[in-house]
């Protein structure tokens, strides 16, 4: 039997993929650019301080030939001082170039990565909610840290080094030429055969680091996913196996990061075998060119110099070039989201109702699925302006979607939803805001304050306006018995509050948005009837100013609509009062029955009656 | 040949690294597992991912380059040393001159850039924080229309991540260079004194050639390693953090002498249990409860009276203060974990599925379970029919790939969960509350099959649920200010209704609410 039960299971479904190689497009690399113009000034002297390294680098290996060939050879003692002082100022030169450098490029690359992450995140938090929906909040997250980080290391010190041992190596190899032609062309007899690897095992190493990208946002997701459902993890004494689920991303991991491993070690050593056959080529030829007399032994000495300058640059080529593959690995990931279109877009011309919103909603024909199966049928609905209406049905029957249709969390697939008569489509999203608001069922509270978290409805809101909606909510009788009050830590998603305790905050912070039209989803679920009498009091109290929408499965919440709607299996199956649905709909008589039936205890009820 | 024995030590060296990464992460993942839930209350998620890949993957890249990279430049630099003894030792001893230089020029620079590269990972993890809370909360910020806003707090984490980064770059391109300036002012030095020597005659000149050679030599690995020491320092800081999550004691563990709870039958005895969560405030002040086995416990109050916070303390996700919690006469602290919880089946009130198929999320209660099994607990909750029908059936992935599901159903399917672990002790925390009414008399009658037999621990808003329990619990502000017990005359319903008290109170108001909305027709 296959394990089951896991729930990073699906994270392991596919096989490991083979990554498909794409050229590294030109669009990506376009975009990296358009990140450095507006740094070119510094990027510039950048280049320039690279430069002088450049120059100190090849400089001080031919001030050490004339030394040997010019001074020492000759015995002038004077000649020689002032040489070693000049070399002692080229290391001089050489330090302050190098730190310049450095700098600049850390300073330019710091700030591309910066606006690089910015604009992402930009263009993510754009995305509808369908694509919240596909995508893991792990992976995401890895987009923004860990291959915008991979990024940084190419942007920041990666190009300009590139640039910078490019240069020193063709300086090098023109000036061994300069030198002695006979003895480079011999000493260089190897680099082909270096160049075409180092080529070929580029083109896998980006694959590799690909993979090994993928896999980490792999296991992002999976410390995502086992932390916030740990308390469950423990609650069902599954450690062990959610352990092992997550030793097996790990392990893939694992194998990606020993994939780059394997063609790193590689690289490497070909590096090595180049040295090593510079060296004994310009110690066994150039060794006997000297003796023939062919050669002078200040050539020589440059020339061991010059070849561990050559390896230098060379070997810092294949580093560099593995954080280049790995950038651009990365990049290829950024540029997946930025191509993404947002689903959702503010409309170009943003028509507004012409009356001024007043808060009057409708669905004309509305027929949406989140995937192929439609949840909503040819929905048709409309609440006037003021109008309490509310939605019955049982759970699943596309209540919920009814309302995020309204907030436009996603377009209909046909049929359009109005606020004020114009298409919310045709609303500026600002707008649209302002105007809807929903109070979900999954609660959500950010891990900050109870008065942060309410102010996240009016961020301009001061403590009194906060606590004023605190108390049409009703929540601040409890806020006010909490050690801590409004500043009281509700902890991650509001962990250290009770279910009932979060949905007064969430219901508070909807109030301190003050929308037309605010559409309650399941409000009061969790909370016990003394709460959920006084909400019902603060509803009734709202109401009077606003468009609202009660969703609800439970006919306690309903005494408010002056309209109910009944849907069930994604259509409207009746509307109207709660007495003419009671007297002539038989959904909602079945409905209705079956609660009404347990509402009333068997033994105690008729006396209440 | 030199290339072959490289390639194989990078690679051996890497799979070692590897292994250890591996292992690191496996072993931080466990700890994670092995904290209580005081722990997550207040844990970052961001924070932990950020510690658990991030900061880990820095390792990864420390044990696959940097390490052998260092090591083999260690190798080489003694190999020079060797031959330079061998060939004169004088000169050997010269070269050992430069070694000090260099380990200090290489201290000066890990000590300084140590500090920066430390905060650079910190403020990383504090916008991997930001981040993954905005993206928990997306459906607020759209709900808002707050982007912009959560844009505008990311971005101060990410400048603030940029200045470190900055400082780390400058730091970095002042003292990484600072070894190579070493090595040339030795290499001019050498030059200078033996050229004079050479001069004087004092060596020739050969020697003085070779010597340089060998200096020469000296500065790629001293070159490489001055870059590496870059990944080493960020290596430590990244450690560090890493061994941070290590070094945090789980809070509730297994006594050094616990022994496993045997069957248990289930006699569950609170006595004087108080409990807070952060030492100051109480959330439970002295509450004593008893129960049989086989018997329905409910417990009802105001949101916040510390209802969910009593039966957390049964399967030690805590330990109360004071007094003691018992089964079946063994005091929970003196029994295993593993065999206290395998007899707790709990529900907890928030609901979280994982990222698997509707039948994977069952089995989670019980990876050995049969598919009738699976289907038997699908049936209790009122879902089989609905999976069932799913062209997938239980295969079908929960959430936007695959089915959407209600607050009612995810509920449903957490509870069913539960009940394929066939539990002891059931714990049913607000089990229905996104459950409309019609599905949950159904599920009624199913759960209260399911019960017989186990002591039941249930926490309800809606009365009507709790009307066949045994035992009525009614806790206000950390106290049971009102206790019903049922007789076989009489439901602990009734007998607390006839107090007039809370419970009372608290019926009226309910059950006002349900007589309002029926006002007028009754449509019997």
């Amino acid at each position: 039997m296959t394990i089951r039960g896991g729930f990073m299971g699906r994270l392991q479904g596919g096989e490991e993929t083979p990554y498909r190689l794409r050229e590294l497009n030109r669009r990506a690399l376009r975009m990296l650019g358009g990140y450095l113009r507006p740094h070119m000034g510094r990027l510039l002297l950048a280049g320039a301080a690279m430069l002088l390294v450049t120059a100190a680098t090849l400089l001080l290996p031919y001030l050490a030939k004339v030394a040997v060939d010019r001074y020492i050879a000759q015995g002038d003692m004077r000649g020689l001082t002032m040489l070693a002082l000049l070399y002692l100022a080229l290391n001089g030169v050489y330090w302050l170039g190098a730190y310049w450098q450095g700098y600049l490029s850390g300073w330019v690359g710091q700030r591309v990565v910066y606006a690089l992450r910015r604009d992402l995140l930009h263009h993510v938090l754009r995305q509808s909610m369908a694509f919240f929906g596909r995508e893991r909040v792990g992976q995401i997250a890895s987009r923004l840290t860990n291959d915008v980080n991979a990024v940084s290391e190419v942007a920041s010190s990666g190009l300009l080094s590139l640039v910078g041992d490019l240069l020193s190596l063709i300086g090098i190899v023109v000036a061994m030429a300069l030198l002695s032609l006979e003895l480079t062309l011999v000493t260089m007899i190897a680099l082909p055969v270096v160049l075409v690897s180092i080529g070929y095992l580029g083109k896998r190493m980006r694959g590799a680091y690909r993979q090994v990208q993928q896999e980490i946002a792999q296991v992002n997701t999976g410390v995502e996913q086992g932390v916030s459902g740990m308390r469950v993890v423990q609650s069902l004494g599954r450690e062990s196996f959610t352990m092992e689920q997550f030793e097996a991303l790990s392990l893939r991991n694992m194998r990606a990061n020993l994939r780059v491993s394997l063609l790193f070690a590689a690289v490497f050593p070909t590096m090595t075998i180049t040295n090593m056959l510079g060296t004994v080529l310009v110690l066994g030829y150039g060794g006997g060119m000297v003796a023939r007399g062919e050669l002078s032994l200040g050539v020589l000495v440059a020339f061991f110099a010059y070849i561990q300058d050559l390896c230098g640059p060379l070997r810092e080529l294949s580093l560099v070039y593995n954080s280049f593959q790995s950038a651009a690995a990365a990049l290829d990931h950024v540029t997946d989201y930025v191509d993404r279109e947002p689903e959702i877009q503010d409309p170009v011309e943003p028509q507004h109702p012409a009356g001024g919103s007043r808060g009057e909603i409708a669905l004309h024909g509305v027929t949406f699925g989140y995937d192929a199966d439609p949840v909503l049928c040819e929905v048709d609905l409309d609440v006037a302006a003021g109008e309490t209406v509310a939605l019955v049905g049982p759970t699943g029957a596309g209540k919920s979607t009814i309302a995020s249709l309204v907030a436009r969390l996603y377009d209909v697939q046909e049929g359009a939803v109005t606020v004020d008569g114009v298409d919310v489509r045709h609303i500026a999203l600002d707008e649209l805001h302002r105007l809807v608001m929903v109070v979900p069922q999954d609660v959500y509270l950010f891990p900050v304050t109870i008065r942060e978290n309410i102010r996240y409805g009016d961020l301009d809101a001061d403590d009194a306006r906060v606590e004023e909606a605190a108390r049409r909510a009703q929540a601040h009788p409890f806020i006010e018995r909490l050690p801590n009050g409004y500043d009281t830590q509700v902890g991650e998603g509001g962990a250290l509050l009770s279910g009932g305790q979060r949905q007064l905050i969430a219901f508070a912070r909807a109030l301190l948005a003050d929308p037309r039209v605010l559409i309650l989803d399941e409000a009061t679920a969790n909370v016990d009837a003394y709460t959920e009498a006084l909400m019902q009091r603060a509803m009734e109290e709202i109401a009077h100013d606003r468009t609202m929408v009660i969703i609800a499965h439970r006919f306690s919440t309903l005494r408010l609509a002056q309209r109910v709607f009944v849907i069930e299996d994604g259509r409207v199956q009746g509307e109207g009062s709660h007495e003419d649905l009671l007297r002539e709909n038989a959904v909602y008589q079945r409905l209705y029955r079956r609660q009404w039936a347990d509402a009333v205890p068997e033994r105690d009820g008729t006396e209440i009656l | 040949m030199q290339g072959v024995v490289d390639f194989v030590r990078l690679y051996t060296t890497a799979t070692i690294g590897q292994r250890i990464v591996f292992d690191l992460r496996n072993a931080v993942f466990q700890h994670l597992s092995e904290l209580s839930f005081s722990f997550y209350d207040r844990a970052r998620t961001g924070d932990l991912m950020s510690r658990v890949t991030a900061d880990i993957d820095v390792l990864s890249e420390f044990f696959g380059r940097a390490a052998v990279i260092v090591l083999s430049n260690l190798i080489t630099l003694l190999g020079i040393l060797v031959a330079l003894f061998v060939w004169d030792w004088r000169l050997g001893l010269l070269y050992l001159l430069f070694i000090p230089f260099m380990a200090q020029a290489m201290l000066a620079y890990a000590r300084r850039v140590r500090p920066a590269m430390g905060m650079a990972r910190q403020r990383l993890a504090r916008l991997t924080n930001v981040l993954q809370e905005s993206l928990a909360g997306i459906l607020v910020i759209k709900l808002f229309g707050r982007e912009a806003a959560e844009e505008r707090k990311a971005d101060q984490q990410s400048a603030a991540l940029r200045e470190a980064s900055v400082e780390t770059a400058r730091i970095s391109a002042r003292w990484m260079p600072y070894v190579n300036v070493l090595m040339g002012l030795g290499t001019g030095l050498v030059l200078w004194l033996g050229g004079l020597g050479v001069i004087e005659g004092a060596i020739t000149l050969g020697t003085l050639i070779g010597f340089t050679t060998y200096i020469g030599m000296l500065l790629r690995p001293v070159r490489q390693t001055g870059m590496m020491l870059n990944v080493v320092m960020r290596s430590v800081a990244a450690a560090e953090r890493v061994f941070e999550v290590l070094d945090i004691e789980p809070d509730v563990r297994d006594a050094p002498d616990a022994y496993p709870l045997p069957p248990v039958e289930g006699h569950v005895l609170l006595e004087g249990v108080r409990f807070s969560y952060d030492g100051e405030n109480e959330v439970l002040s002295g509450v004593d409860v008893a129960a049989q086995p086989g018997e329905m416990v409910a417990l009802v109050g105001p949101s916040g009276a510390g209802k969910t916070t009593l039966v957390h303390l049964l399967p030690r996700f805590y330990d109360a203060q004071q007094g003691r919690i018992t089964i079946d006469g063994h005091d929970i602290r003196e029994v295993t974990l593993r065999s206290l919880r395998d007899a707790i089946g709990i529900a907890l009130q928030s609901v979280f599925l994982f990222d698997a198929s509707i039948g994977e999320n069952i089995a989670y209660g019980d990876p050995h379970a049969s598919q009738e099994r699976i289907a038997w607990a699908a049936r209790a909750v009122q879902m089989h029919d609905f999976i069932a029908a799913l062209p997938l059936g239980y295969e079908t992935p929960v959430g936007e790939r695959g089915v959407r599901l209600s607050g009612g159903q995810k509920q449903r399917i957490a509870l069913a969960r539960v009940l394929l672990r066939d539990p002891r002790i059931l714990i049913m925390d607000e089990p229905t509350s996104s459950v409309d009414a019609e599905t949950e008399r159904r599920m009624q009658a199913a759960l209260a099959e399911v019960r017989q037999g186990r002591t039941t621990f249930i926490i309800a808003h809606r009365l009507w649920t709790v009307q066949h329990a045994d035992q009525i619990l009614v806790l206000r502000d950390g106290h049971i200010v009102e206790r019903g017990q049922g007789t076989p005359e009489r439901s602990a319903h009734e007998a607390i209704l006839a107090e007039n008290g809370h419970y009372r109170e608290l019926f009226d108001l309910q059950f006002a609410g349900e007589a309002l909305a029926s006002e007028g027709s009754m449509a019997r």
